[in-house]
């Protein structure tokens, strides 16, 4: 809530006026300064993937952060795929042209190398020192895009076809590699695990565990699909793929004109405003967190226009040309 | 001086207030239309007589987010000049499909794992080696998983292929700083603008 925040002065001030109002107005403060910041830009309202649950407190991340370690590379890539699977099938199949797979995925992996993962307590390494990953396009127009263990990334081509720039999709990619990277999926999992839910009375399943490891992986794509990160995840993600976008070489307002795009289509879609408002920030509030980083790099989120059109835009294109009956 | 200096503040909130108020007929829509016709203009508001802000090249794909839909159809589409500014177009400037064919499709042939099946061949056996044993099992429990384990095995063979750089039985890849690897990425790079 953007009210939340107010100082006491603040506070006298609002008792001045309906609170409503207040609210409607520091919203339009908001957008107001962001439009002068990049004429051209229209700023609405919120964004995002979706939202959970993985709340706990210090003393549980604690010994959240030990049983991750537990888990193996091998059992994060079989997650990851089992999802990935689930996920496909769930969107409608995936888009399988020759050159934009290879173009997604050298925007994805270029972002990705500036990127690293978070080491293991015990043995100071990562579970999967790759810097490989997989990107997909689903078929679905949807505006999605999911980061899923292992190093599987998966956009809708709904998303790709709001966006201009190969900027903008480098920080789609970084944002969902950050939480490849800091292992926001294996933390939720883990906690679901905590709690007993895969096996009745009994908080030690593993995830090699053949018994129950179709339920894992059921419950990782519902969780993924439909509910999706917590607010402190998705911050950090944000600012996570700005680095790794910037640091590839991208533009840094393609983060700004995403939150934008996510913004329109949850509008367009209020059921979704709805449910996705209880666990999401505004795409202000996201634009507020990443400012002070965008500020010294923006140029207009525009850089890689016109190879993204020729490598993506057109070749999805020519993918429906192609399955139209 | 505090209720002058309240008068201006709640002045200033007010012409923002009224500044954000929709149009009549407006939505909040996302979308791509591709700009057509003799001299299409992008225009300060949707109004035919309103101040030009520049002409957008013919063929040029435009991503609006708002239009103007009196109820008969969007009649204005607002969007991004390719240059930066904002602004209105009008529907007849524009098309919904590009005006030029897009280059033909190369689709990737689809693998054939086989998972599901209760004698797969050799050749499926062997499609199917890039899935993890964990992942293999609880695909093959889903009857409608079988497409998309072939899409998801066709996309990590196209990867591998196109990288080139082996990995270990377990998935490991050579480090990103083999050197065929990186000049490509150093050449995609350079090719940014």
């Amino acid at each position: 809530m953007i009210s939340a925040g107010f100082s006491r002065r603040q506070a006298r001030f609002a008792r001045l006026l309906p609170l409503a109002l207040i609210r409607r107005a520091t919203q339009a403060a908001a957008a107001f300064f962001l439009l002068a910041a990049l004429p051209g830009c229209a700023i609405l309202r919120a964004a995002a993937t979706g939202g959970d649950v993985v709340a706990a407190t210090k003393d549980s991340v604690d010994a959240r952060g030990a049983a991750i370690d537990a888990i193996t590379g091998d059992e994060e890539r079989a997650v990851g795929q089992a999802t990935a699977i689930a996920v496909i099938a769930a969107y409608g199949g995936l888009v399988l042209d020759q050159e934009l797979v290879e173009y997604v995925n050298e925007v994805g992996n270029a972002v990705a190398r500036q990127g690293e993962r978070k080491v293991r307590r015990k043995t100071g390494e990562a579970r999967i020192a790759s810097r490989r990953i997989f990107v997909g396009v689903l078929d679905d127009k949807r505006i999605n895009a999911f980061g899923l263990p292992g190093g599987y990334v998966l956009v809708t081509r709904g998303l790709l076809e709001n966006l201009q720039s190969e900027s903008e999709l480098a920080w789609v990619l970084g944002h969902e590699m950050a939480h490849c990277d800091y292992e926001h999926g294996l933390a939720a999992l883990k906690t679901q695990m905590g709690t007993g839910a895969f096996v009745k009375g009994s908080t030690k399943t593993g995830i090699a565990d053949k018994a129950v490891f179709g339920r894992i992986a059921d419950w990782y794509a519902d969780f993924i699909v439909t509910r999706g990160f917590d607010k402190k995840a998705e911050k950090d993600a944000d600012a996570l793929g700005l680095e790794y976008s910037t640091k590839a070489g991208y533009d840094a307002l393609g983060a700004w004109r995403v939150l934008t795009i996510l913004d329109v289509a949850e509008k367009a879609d209020a059921a979704a405003t709805a449910k996705k408002d209880a666990s999401h920030e505004s795409p202000v509030v996201r634009y507020g967190h990443l400012r002070a980083a965008i500020g010294a790099k923006k140029g207009l989120g525009t850089m890689g226009a016109v190879r993204y059109d020729e490598s993506c835009l057109r070749k999805l294109e020519a993918y429906s040309v192609a399955k139209a009956p | 001086m505090r209720v002058l200096a309240l008068c201006v503040v709640a002045a200033f909130l007010g012409v923002l207030i009224v500044s954000a108020a929709p149009l009549p007929g407006e939505q909040v829509k996302a979308g791509f239309i591709f700009v057509k016709g003799a001299a299409p203009v992008i225009r300060e508001t949707p109004d035919a007589s309103a101040k030009s802000l520049g002409n957008p090249p013919v063929g040029a794909r435009l991503v609006y987010r708002r239009l103007i839909d009196p109820g008969a159809g969007a009649t204005w589409y607002f969007v991004e000049h390719p240059g930066g500014k904002a602004g209105w177009i009008a529907v007849v400037d524009t098309s919904t499909t590009r005006p030029t064919s897009p280059p033909p499709a190369k689709p990737i042939k689809v693998v054939d794992s086989g998972v599901g099946l209760a004698t797969p061949s050799s050749a499926q056996t062997a499609a199917a080696r890039g899935l993890s044993p964990m992942a293999k099992q609880y695909a093959e429990k889903k009857q409608d998983f079988k497409v998309s384990v072939d899409q998801f095995l066709t996309l990590e063979s196209a990867v591998d292929t196109y990288f080139s750089d082996p990995h270990d039985e377990k998935g490991n890849y050579q480090d990103v700083t083999v050197a065929g690897r990186k000049t490509k990425a150093e050449q995609f790079r350079s090719e940014l603008k």
